[in-house]
C-alpha cells in the first residue's frame, strides 16, 4: 500500500485526515510541523506528502521547497485554510512551485481521496 | 443892578462863594448857606478853612491860591465840606480868580455889602461847589463792581491778559502762570511779540488786523503757540476782543492752555486708530442695537460678514432675523433679551445664511449701554466670522472618527484572519468526520440526514470564513483603470433580473467618461451587496431604489461636509431606497463586521464591512444617510479621472 506522510500542526484535523486515509487502507505517518516532517521523510520516504501551509517552526512552503530540492521526484498535496491571506493566495504560491496538487480547507473527503488516488493509486 | 446880581447868585442851585485875598469868605450865596447850615453872618469874614472837614489838605490858602493869583485859570479839585452840624459832604470845587477892573471904584464904594450878604474884594477867588455825594456813591459802586470783575479775572482758570500798543498792560494770575511769571512786573510793559512763537506770527498778525477792522467784536477761537519766560512752548487756544483800558485802546485776550487737551486728543486719536486697526485686522465688525427704535446699526464690516447689502439694509429686526439660520434664531433672541433685562454680557454663536445659501458661523459679543438715568438704551458690540474655525473643528472631529473607525476595522481584520485560519482547520475535521460517518450509515437512516446537515453547516461556515478573510483585505485584487458607468450598469441589470420586478429601480447616470481605479469584479460585487441591503430594507409595496452616478468637483466646502477627501475630481455613486431606514445607533455600526440586523442565520454581517474595506482600499469613501422610516442612502465617493475619448 502507498505510504502517505501528513504534516499538519492542527491535531484534530491531522487525526481526521489520517482516519480518512487509513479507512481507505493507506499507510499513514504524521508529523506536527515542517521540520519533523522532513526528518521523517528523510528516514523513511513516503509515496505522497500532504502538508499544511501555515505551521510553526517550519511552514509548508519551506517544506515543499526543501523536499523538492532534496527529493526531486516527491509527490505533494498542499492544503490550506488561509492565514493572513486567503487559502487561495497561499495555494497559488504552491502552484507556482509546481509541486502537484492543492486543496483548500475544508475540503470534502471525496475531493481528497480522488486526488490521492490520482497521484498514488489505491 | 445889585439886586439883579443878588437874584442871580441866590437862584443858583450850586453853592458859590468868594474869598478875599486873605482867604476870608467875603460872599456866599443862598445855596452855600443852605448846604452848610450856617447863616450868612456866620460865614462872612470867616476863614475859608471853616468849610472844610480837613482844612490842611485844602490847597486854597497856600500855593494853589498863589498859583491862582499867578495865572488866574480855572482849577477844579475835590474836597470834603463840613456842615455846621458836623456832617461831611463831598464837593467838587471850581475856582477862578476874580479881580475888579482897573479904574473901577473901590469895593466899599461899589457895594453896600450887606445887601449882597457880604462884600466883593477887589481881588479874590470865586468858587463854585458841586455836591458830589451821589456821584461819589456811584463811584464807589463802580469801584466795587470793578473789584468784582477783577476778582473774576483773578480767579478765572483761563489766562486773561490785556494789551495795548503791543505791550502787556494786565495779566490775571492764570496768565502769569501760563507765561511762567510769578509777578505781573515781569511782563507788564513788555512786548507781546516776544511771547509769540514764530509759527504763530502770521495767524496773530491776521487776527490783529481783524480786531482793528471790527471794533466791538471778538475774533473766534484759534490755536496758537506761545513762548514762556523760560523759552518753552505752550500750545494755546485764544480769543480776543478790543477794549478801552486805563483810558487807552487795547485788546483783552483769553487764553486756554490746550497742551493737555492736545495730548489727550492725540492719545484718543491714536487709540482710535489702534482700535480701528485692531478691528480691521481681526476682521471684526461693530454693531449696535437701538432698543427704543428697535433698530440695528451695522458697520460695513458687519454687513460683509453677514452677507448683507448695506444699501438695501434698513436695520429692522425682521431683516436681521431672516438671515439668521432658523435653528439659531430663538437662542440669539433670548440671549439678547437676557442682556437687556439683566445687563449681563451678550455672547453668542450663530449661523447666518448668505443670499448664495452658504452658511457662515458668527461669533458675537456685546454689552448693554444705559442712559444717565440707568435705562437700557442699546446693546453694542462686535462680531467676527468663525466659519473656518468651525469647519476645522468639524473636519478634525470627522477625521478623528474616521481614524477610530479605521483602527477598529484594522484590528477586527487582523483578528478575523486569525479566526478564519483556525476555523478552517476545525471545519476541516468536522467535515471529514461527518463524511466518514456518512459512509458508515445506511442511506435511509435518520443519522444520515443529520450528518448531511452537519456537512451543509460546514459549507456555510466555510463561505463565512472566506468572507472574513476577504474582509481582512488580503484578498487579491486586480485593480485597473476602468470606466465606472458600465460596471454599475451591469450590476444593476444583474440585480434587476434577480428581482423579477418586485422593486422598481431608477437609474440616473450622468458620468459618461469617468474612469476609476478599481477591481471591476469586486466593484460589481460591492454594488450588488448594497443593492441587496437596500432591497431587504424595503418591506412594503411600491419600493423604489434609485441609483445615481455623478461627477463632482470637491471644493473646500464640499470636503468640509464629507470630510477627509482630497480636492480634485470625484465620482459619487448613490444608492437610495425608500425602505425602513435606520436609527442612529444602527447607522453607526453598519460597517462593523458581524453586525447584522437580520435574524440569526439570515445574514453574515460581513457584507457592508466588506464594502467599507474595499471602497476605502480604493482611496474612496462611503457614508450612509438614514433615518427611521425615511429610507437609506449610501454615498460612495471614488477618485476619478477622465476617460480618454
Amino acid at each position: 500500500m502507498p505510504r502517505i506522510l501528513i504534516i499538519d500542526d492542527d491535531e484534530s484535523f491531522r487525526l481526521t485526515l489520517q482516519e480518512i486515509l487509513e479507512r481507505k487502507n493507506y499507510t499513514v505517518i504524521t508529523a506536527v510541523n515542517g521540520a519533523e516532517g522532513i526528518q521523517i521523510y528523510r528516514e523513511n520516504p513516503a509515496d505522497l506528502v500532504i502538508t499544511d501551509i501555515i505551521m510553526p517552526i517550519k511552514g509548508g512552503i519551506r517544506v515543499i521547497m526543501d523536499l523538492k530540492k532534496e527529493f526531486p521526484g516527491v509527490k505533494i498535496i498542499a492544503i490550506s485554510g488561509g492565514g493572513l491571506g486567503t487559502a487561495d493566495e497561499y495555494l497559488e504560491v504552491v502552484r507556482i512551485l509546481n509541486v502537484g496538487a492543492t486543496l483548500k480547507k475544508p475540503f470534502s473527503n471525496a475531493e481528497l481521496l480522488e486526488m490521492v488516488y490520482k497521484m498514488v493509486g489505491e | 443892578m445889585i439886586h439883579y446880581f443878588q437874584t442871580i447868585l441866590n437862584s443858583m442851585t450850586d453853592p458859590l462863594f468868594v474869598l478875599g485875598a486873605d482867604a476870608k469868605i467875603s460872599l456866599a450865596n443862598k445855596a452855600t448857606v443852605k448846604l452848610l447850615g450856617y447863616s450868612p453872618s456866620e460865614l462872612i469874614g470867616r476863614d475859608v478853612s471853616l468849610l472844610f472837614a480837613d482844612p490842611k489838605n485844602v490847597p486854597l490858602k497856600d500855593e494853589l491860591f498863589l498859583r491862582f493869583q499867578q495865572d488866574g485859570l480855572l482849577r477844579q479839585f475835590e474836597a470834603t465840606w463840613k456842615t455846621k452840624d458836623g456832617d461831611t459832604i463831598p464837593v467838587l470845587l471850581s475856582c477862578s480868580v476874580i479881580e475888579a477892573a482897573a479904574g473901577s471904584p473901590p469895593v466899599d464904594d461899589l457895594t453896600p455889602s450887606a445887601k449882597l450878604g457880604g462884600f466883593l474884594p477887589r481881588r479874590g477867588l470865586v468858587c463854585v461847589a458841586k455836591d458830589i455825594t451821589e456821584w461819589k456813591s456811584a463811584q464807589a459802586l463802580l469801584s466795587e463792581s470793578e473789584e468784582r470783575f477783577r476778582m473774576i479775572f483773578d480767579m478765572a482758570p483761563d489766562a486773561i491778559y490785556m494789551k495795548s500798543g503791543g505791550n502787556f498792560t494786565y495779566l490775571n494770575p492764570a496768565a502769569l502762570k501760563l507765561f511762567g511769571a510769578s509777578r505781573p512786573e515781569e511782563l507788564i510793559g513788555k512786548s507781546m511779540w516776544d511771547f509769540f512763537h514764530p509759527d504763530s506770527f502770521e495767524t496773530i498778525r491776521e487776527r490783529v488786523k481783524q480786531l482793528q477792522s471790527m471794533p466791538g467784536g471778538a475774533v473766534p477761537f484759534s490755536e496758537q503757540k506761545y513762548l514762556r519766560l523760560d523759552g518753552t512752548t505752550v500750545e494755546v487756544e485764544t480769543t480776543a476782543a478790543p477794549v478801552r483800558f486805563q483810558g487807552q485802546q487795547g485788546v483783552v485776550v483769553f487764553i486756554r492752555d490746550i497742551t493737555e487737551r492736545r495730548k489727550m486728543i492725540a492719545e484718543m486719536l491714536s487709540d482710535k486708530v489702534k482700535l480701528d486697526l485692531a478691528l480691521k485686522s481681526s476682521g471684526m465688525g461693530v454693531w449696535s442695537y437701538e432698543l427704543r427704535k428697535n433698530l440695528r446699526i451695522f458697520d460695513a464690516q458687519v454687513c460683509r460678514i453677514l452677507g448683507i447689502d448695506p444699501e438695501s439694509f434698513h436695520g429692522s429686526a425682521e431683516e436681521f432675523i431672516n438671515i439668521v439660520h432658523p435653528q439659531d434664531r430663538e437662542s440669539i433672541q433670548s440671549a439678547l433679551q437676557q442682556t437687556i433685562a439683566s445687563g449681563q454680557s451678550y455672547a453668542v454663536e450663530y449661523r447666518v445664511v448668505w443670499p448664495d445659501q452658504s452658511v457662515h458661523y458668527i461669533c458675537a459679543r456685546g454689552q448693554l449701554v444705559r442712559d444717565a438715568s440707568g435705562q437700557p438704551v442699546k446693546v453694542k458690540g462686535v462680531i467676527w466670522d468663525v466659519t473656518e474655525r468651525k469647519q476645522a473643528e468639524e473636519d478634525k472631529e470627522n477625521l478623528q472618527q474616521q481614524f477610530f473607525q479605521a483602527q477598529k476595522m484594522e484590528s477586527i481584520g487582523t483578528l478575523a484572519s486569525g479566526v478564519a485560519h483556525n476555523f478552517n482547520n476545525i471545519l476541516g475535521s468536522i467535515r471529514g468526520c461527518a463524511e466518514m460517518a456518512l459512509d458508515d450509515v445506511a442511506p435511509s437512516s435518520r443519522t444520515r440526514r443529520d450528518l448531511e446537515r452537519i456537512v451543509q453547516g460546514v459549507e456555510s461556515a466555510q463561505k463565512l470564513t472566506e468572507q472574513i478573510l476577504s474582509f481582512s483585505r488580503s484578498a487579491k485584487q486586480e485593480i485597473r483603470d476602468v470606466a465606472i458607468r458600465p460596471i454599475i450598469k451591469n450590476a444593476v441589470e444583474m440585480f434587476r433580473a434577480s428581482l423579477k420586478g418586485a422593486v422598481e429601480i431608477r437609474e440616473s447616470f450622468n458620468s459618461e467618461n469617468a474612469v476609476v481605479s478599481v477591481d471591476p469584479n469586486q466593484m460589481q460585487h460591492m454594488i450588488l451587496n448594497i443593492l441587496t441591503n437596500s432591497y431587504q430594507a424595503i418591506d412594503k409595496a411600491g419600493g423604489v431604489i434609485e441609483v445615481g452616478l455623478s461627477r463632482m468637483n470637491m471644493d473646500a466646502r464640499a470636503i468640509a461636509r464629507i470630510a477627509a477627501l482630497k480636492t480634485g475630481e470625484w465620482v459619487e455613486l448613490t444608492i437610495k431606497d425608500n425602505g425602513c431606514g435606520m436609527d442612529s445607533a444602527t447607522k453607526e455600526r453598519i460597517f462593523e463586521p458581524f453586525f447584522t440586523t437580520k435574524e440569526l442565520g439570515q445574514g453574515t454581517g460581513l457584507g457592508l464591512s466588506l464594502v467599507y474595506g474595499v471602497i476605502t482600499g480604493y482611496g474612496g469613501k462611503i457614508i450612509v444617510e438614514s433615518f427611521p422610516l425615511q429610507g437609506t442612502t449610501f454615498h460612495i465617493f471614488l477618485p476619478c479621472k477622465n476617460y480618454p475619448l
